[in-house]
């Protein structure tokens, strides 16, 4: 194994397992998992409907605790948190990019993204750097200030990935950021997530079903049935 | 941070406006509905304790240690100079009266009644009593003549006025009869229908002449610079003179302390059963804005914030809607108490008559007490913290993808 710091995994799971027992027959919606994803890495999970993207990436992200198994970021076994400390651990981790309805409704553009560092106890001058450079980044400076019922689908995406930046994370999961977006939106979301991940060296894992998404990967993880079926390096983004 | 969560709280409650406006309406409905009556009911009682403990019982009396029990004339005492010094001295009292308190026969002319027949030092009792504002007809009591005053009830009974005379028949100190003619000099009129039936004030030497007990006395009546102080200078007054019984308005008129404790506790049972239903209809609203922000709330924890301070958000939207509901409730409610506390409801006819029978002057007296205004606010606080355990304890379960696979 590479042990040279700029390699280091920054995510590590050991036999990660996960059985749900819906209805009386028990489920491995991920069975035996062990995958290391490293900084800066930019790496789709993709895989059918029901193969697991979901609830791997919950258990990366410290939100469900696994059947059996471990998650390591940085080498801190995550489960061994207590409630509070893994609810810190994940404000000042991992940022979190669902689906949909990421903003809180009541509070604006400028105000959700401020909302975790509010929480991180950042000064107001830090938190005005960090807003000012992101919403530049994200292309919405004139939305600063708009609830986000007045933003489009791929505005409020935008504005969830300036929120997941915001607490300056070890890494980004995005469960299937782009599932309900037109095309359009859905290749803006990509630029953005890859101009970070290339400016920023941020690390990105997100989940998709979006061929044109795919492509845009540089690692990908393939799951079927909760196992890793294939695990490949895309030459063609490889260029960046 | 807890600007941050104020804001929010704020914000949320304002999110689905019509359904806080209701919240808000019920809880300022409720609010008013228990400020009125409880003014009413304070305002009635104060007054009635007014008319009884300033207008005639005075806060404290001194009375023979066997005086209670047994209101003979034989249970008095003379007032040694010790005594007053210590009344004298003590700065709560502002003044206080000697009397002799009996009972006795008045007879006119045409019918006989009982009567309270009390001998009092006619400036001293207008002191604590302001007894000459009571006067509507004839002349005050003078020490120099023996004309007596006459409630304007008993009065009306004995088809009697000024300058008719009674009789008056009774049993004097140690077993001696007493019986004496006097003028009537004035009738009063006192507020409390009571004893506006069956009062007589003659002069105090008058009424030592009339029973055969010289510098005696039955009672020593006290005016307190604050009624609320009676319990309080009982205790002291108890501790300094020994030798004699010290009595707070509630010992003497228990039947007026009883009747108000039970008037409260017929509020208490409609005040509850109206708080009960206001409690639902919050319940109710809490339960759907949980539902609806089931999501939201699963996202919020997955960002990193912690379940108690989720926990605190619902709380503090909670108590930000019954602030503004008891706020609203306040300001609706304390022009209306202001406005019939200056103004009081004269009450006619038949229910002017049972107000009487039950011994309230026919009066709805609204008392203007910051107490009230504060305790509603408070019970409607404490209703809308103890619904929020609910939702509280829900959010301190909360698991972030449960909350968010709906
Ligand atoms: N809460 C749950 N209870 C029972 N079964 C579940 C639950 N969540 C997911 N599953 C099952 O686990 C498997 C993996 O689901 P998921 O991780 O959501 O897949 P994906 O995101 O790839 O569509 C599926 O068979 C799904 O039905
Ligand atoms: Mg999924």
């Amino acid at each position: 194994m590479n042990s040279k710091t700029i390699t280091r995994p920054v995510i590590r799971t050991k036999s990660l397992t996960k059985i749900y027992n819906g209805k009386g027959i028990p489920v491995k919606a991920i069975d035996n998992v062990d995958l290391e994803i490293k900084k800066g890495e930019f790496t789709a999970l993709v895989g059918p409907s029901g193969s697991g993207k979901t609830t791997l990436l919950n258990m990366i992200g410290g939100l469900d605790q696994p059947t059996s198994g471990q998650v390591f970021i940085d080498e801190q076994d995550i489960y061994k948190l207590n409630n509070n400390e893994i609810i810190d651990f994940r404000l000042n981790n991992i940022g979190f990019v669902f689906q949909h309805f990421n903003l809180l409704p009541v509070l604006t553009a400028k105000e959700n993204v401020e909302f975790v560092m509010l929480l991180q106890k950042k000064s107001k001058n830090e938190r005005n750097k960090i807003v000012e450079w992101l919403f530049e980044e994200v292309g919405l400076t004139e939305k600063l200030n708009v609830r986000p019922n007045k933003l489009s689908g791929g505005q409020q995406q935008r504005v969830a990935v300036a929120r997941a930046i915001a607490s300056r994370p070890q890494f980004v999961l995005a469960d299937e950021p782009t599932a309900n977006l037109d095309s359009q939106s859905a290749a803006d979301l990509l630029d953005l997530m890859t101009k970070l991940n290339k400016e920023e060296n941020m690390t990105f894992i997100f989940s998709t079903h979006d061929q044109r998404v795919i492509d845009r990967a540089r690692r990908i993880i393939t799951l079927v049935d909760g196992k890793i079926y294939s695990d490949i390096l895309q030459n063609t983004i490889k260029a960046y | 941070m807890i600007r941050l969560f104020l804001k929010l709280a704020w914000r949320n409650i304002w999110r689905n406006k019509r359904r806080t406006l209701i919240t808000c309406s019920s809880i300022m409905f409720a609010v008013v509905l228990a400020v009125l009556l409880y003014s009413v009911k304070d305002g009635m009682f104060e007054k009635m304790i007014e008319n009884s403990v300033s207008f005639f019982s005075g806060s404290v009396q001194i009375q023979d240690s066997l005086f209670f029990d047994d209101r003979s004339l034989d249970n008095s005492f003379i007032l040694d100079s010790t005594t007053k010094d210590i009344l004298v001295e003590n700065e709560e009292i502002v003044s206080f009266s000697t009397r002799i308190e009996s009972f006795g026969l008045i007879a006119s002319d045409y019918k006989t009644k009982g009567a309270m027949v009390i001998g009092v030092d006619p400036e001293q009792e207008n002191y604590i009593t302001s007894l000459k504002e009571r006067l509507i007809i004839g002349s005050y009591l003078n020490e120099k003549d023996n004309g007596v005053l006459l409630g304007s009830a008993l009065a009306e009974l004995l088809s009697v006025s000024a300058n008719d005379t009674i009789v008056i028949l009774g049993q004097g100190f140690q077993g001696a009869s007493a019986a004496g003619k006097y003028p009537i000099s004035g009738i009063i009129k006192l507020s409390s229908p009571e004893l506006n039936r069956q009062i007589i004030y003659m002069p105090l030497n008058l009424a030592q002449d009339l029973y055969g007990m010289y510098d005696r006395i039955t009672t020593v009546a006290l005016k307190l610079q604050h009624i609320n102080e009676s319990e309080n200078i009982d205790n002291i007054l108890t501790a300094q003179i020994p030798s004699l019984n010290v009595l707070n308005w509630k010992e003497i008129m228990p039947d007026l302390d009883q009747l108000i404790q039970n008037e409260d506790a017929e509020n208490v049972i409609f005040l509850g059963i109206l708080y009960l239903l206001i409690s639902f209809g919050i319940f109710g609203t809490i339960l759907m804005m949980l539902h609806e922000r089931k999501f939201e709330f699963g996202v919020l924890n997955a960002i990193g914030l912690r379940n108690s301070n989720l926990a605190a958000i619902v709380i503090l939207e909670n108590i930000l809607i019954s602030l503004i509901g008891s706020l609203l409730g306040i300001l609706l409610s304390f022009p209306v108490v202001l406005y019939f506390h200056i103004n009081p409801v004269r009450i006619t006819g038949d229910l002017a008559r049972v107000y009487e029978d039950l011994g309230f002057e026919p009066v709805y007296y609204f008392a203007l007490n910051a107490d009230i205004f504060i305790n509603q606010t408070l019970v409607v606080l404490l209703i809308s913290i103890i619904l929020s355990f609910y939702p509280a304890f829900n959010l301190f379960r909360l698991h972030p993808v449960k909350s968010m696979n709906t």
